[in-house]
């Protein structure tokens, strides 16, 4: 038990006996002289020449000028064209009224709220759209002549198709007149010629 | 010595006269917690700095030695949160016993003092901390209840109980 307490004892007193280096005043006061006269001078005096190595200043304007010329060019990509007033149209392919026809199933119509409109008017595409192969376009109402010849075809009147085809048509036009000749027993010159 | 640098400061502080005065005392708060002499001056310099610092609110400080104590008690401990003191304590262990003990039995003195080390850093922590600060003569009850915020009574109370742990564990660690 004695044997304990004067080791703490002699712990507690070399503690407390401690003793700084000679002059730790001196060095205190010279640190803290040299920590407010650094403190005093400007942030920009200190960034002179002299004191930073030419390098540093060289690869700081560089970096500066980089950084310029970057801004300046993501400015000019984001920027939109004045005129742009309306919406930029998609590239779509034209489709032609047979694929139309033909066309049973028509592609799946796509929502106009899944393209957001930035602040500058640039479409924001989702992305599995920007990763299809095209954008197919959405099938297109048909014409007044297309739907008059889809009729004809879903009618197939031979006098209606002969319509389309000219050779046909005179062939028709050669019939009915002999049927007419055939009927009245006479041609046309003669029944003029009673008449005069 | 004067210091230029004291002509923009208030008049009252002399920080010469300040460092003479204090800067003993604080070289060993700090070195009971860090035991480490490079470390505790650092620690001395760094209370100036504060001084500095605050030297415009120093005249709401109604006592400048325990306040400065008290910087120092903190900044100490603040700074022994990033240290290894196990390898503090050995060097100063073996630097006080080499310093009272002949060499046959520095080594063995070196380790009794670095066992006693060991357990007051096991103690709890308002035991270590009273403990350590009446190592130091300089202090006395009533300055160490102040720079910890205690009452006197408590810290009596403390330091009664941690030299009461800290010899029966080192009885214990003996047998």
């Amino acid at each position: 038990m004695r044997d304990a307490e004067h080791t703490i004892e002699r712990l507690l007193a070399g503690l407390r006996n401690a003793e700084p280096q000679p002059g730790i005043e001196h060095r205190i006061l010279e640190a803290i002289q040299a920590r407010e006269t650094v403190a005093s001078v400007p942030f920009w005096n200190r960034l002179r020449p002299q004191t930073l190595p030419a390098f540093a200043i060289w690869l700081a304007s560089a970096l500066a000028i980089t950084c310029v010329f970057v801004a300046i060019a993501l400015h000019q990509h984001w920027r939109v064209p004045a005129d742009n007033s309306h919406p930029p149209t998609l590239a779509v392919r034209q489709v032609t009224p047979a694929e139309s026809i033909t066309q049973k199933t028509p592609a799946p119509a796509r929502r106009p709220a899944s393209r957001v409109w930035s602040k500058h008017s640039r479409p924001v595409i989702p992305a599995p759209e920007l990763r299809a192969a095209s954008f197919p376009a959405p099938p297109l109402p048909l014409t007044e002549q297309e739907k008059l010849l889809l009729r004809l075809a879903h009618r197939r009147n031979p006098e209606d198709t002969a319509i389309l085809n000219p050779a046909a048509q005179a062939a028709q036009s050669a019939k009915a007149n002999d049927q007419f000749q055939q009927f009245f027993g006479m041609n046309a010159t003669e029944m003029r010629n009673q008449i005069e | 010595m004067a210091l230029s640098l004291m002509e923009d400061a208030p008049p009252a502080l002399d920080l010469a006269a300040i460092v003479d005065a204090y800067s003993t005392l604080l070289f060993r708060i700090a070195n009971s917690v860090l035991r480490s002499r490079t470390e505790a001056e650092d620690v001395v310099q760094d209370v100036f700095i504060r001084l500095l610092e605050h030297r415009r609110s120093l005249s709401a400080v109604r006592d400048m030695r325990v306040w400065l104590i008290r910087i120092a008690w903190n900044l100490a401990l603040d700074r022994k949160r990033r240290k290894r003191p196990e390898q503090l304590d050995e060097t100063f262990a073996q630097s006080l016993a080499s310093a009272t003990m002949p060499a046959d039995t520095a080594m063995e003195e070196a380790q009794r003092y670095q066992s006693v080390l060991r357990e007051i850093e096991r103690l709890p922590r308002a035991e270590r901390h009273v403990l350590l600060l009446s190592a130091l003569e300089e202090l006395g009850t009533t300055e160490i209840a102040a720079v910890l915020g205690r009452s006197e009574s408590a810290v009596r109370a403390l330091l009664s109980r941690a030299r009461a742990r800290l010899r029966e564990r080192l009885e214990k660690e003996k047998a």
